[in-house]
């Protein structure tokens, strides 16, 4: 089970996401259309909380691409922070450390 | 596969309802085999990519079962998958699927599909510095 919160009206202008839980091939489905929708044309970056994300696989990682693809457009970025190491993981050996821009502290 | 100890073999839906069962059940055995926790994690990661794929391939055959073995080695843990030949050449096509290969292959100590008619796809951890068979 995984649990999206969305704060679209944040002072800095950025969707504000926080994910917590597991995001797998389970709970992907439902992810990817609460994500899409906040995402909407993309046309804001996006800052994306993970310091209470404890699980996702390679289908949410590319759902998360998916989402940068549509920011790309519009010359935003996602942000990613706070990824717990073992998560963090997943993204060097994906190659995804050097596509999002991965920080500890917002 | 000489000095095999134990084999645990599970049966499941191809629904993703039960891949967090499936990490449940690797979690305690590879536990049991003496791994220490981000050990379990990797191979609870790599176990679930295999399910993923086995069941986004077959999503219209929900009420089919696959067949997952678990064989327990006195220094190593091995996991066998039996797919179709057509599945084992698809599972790790596009992004995704790349995705969960470099996982697999990077987290595990052993990745291997091997075919003869069907395929066995096959992923074994190593317990400490023993070498692969």
């Amino acid at each position: 089970m995984f649990e999206l919160i969305i704060n679209n009206s944040t002072d800095n202008g950025r969707l504000s996401l926080i994910l917590k839980g597991e995001v797998d091939i389970s709970s992907a489905p439902e992810f990817k259309s609460r994500l899409y929708e906040a995402v909407g044309e993309g046309d804001k970056d996006i800052e994306l909380f993970c310091d209470e994300l404890t699980y996702i696989d390679s289908t949410g990682l590319g759902i998360l691409v998916g989402a940068l693809k549509r920011v790309k457009k519009n010359d935003c970025n996602v942000y990613i922070y706070q990824l717990k190491e073992n998560i963090r993981k997943l993204f060097r050996i994906t190659g995804l450390e050097r596509v999002f821009i991965l920080e500890e502290i917002a | 596969m000489n000095g095999i100890v134990d084999e645990i073999i599970m049966q499941l839906p191809q629904k993703a309802d039960y891949v967090s069962l499936v990490r449940l059940t690797a979690s305690g055995i590879a536990s049991r085999t003496g791994f220490d926790i981000d050990t379990i994690e990797d191979i609870k990661v790599a176990i679930s990519e295999v399910c993923n794929k086995i069941i986004s391939y077959n999503h219209e055959q929900c009420n089919e079962h696959y067949k997952i073995t678990f064989k327990l080695f006195p220094n190593k843990f091995k996991v066998l998958f039996n797919v179709t030949n057509h599945l084992a050449r698809n599972m790790f096509e596009g992004e995704e699927g790349n995705f969960a290969k470099l996982i697999i292959s990077s987290l595990m100590d052993e990745f291997t599909v091997r075919c003869d008619g069907d395929c066995t796809i096959t992923m074994g951890k190593n317990l400490g510095d023993y070498p692969n068979e």
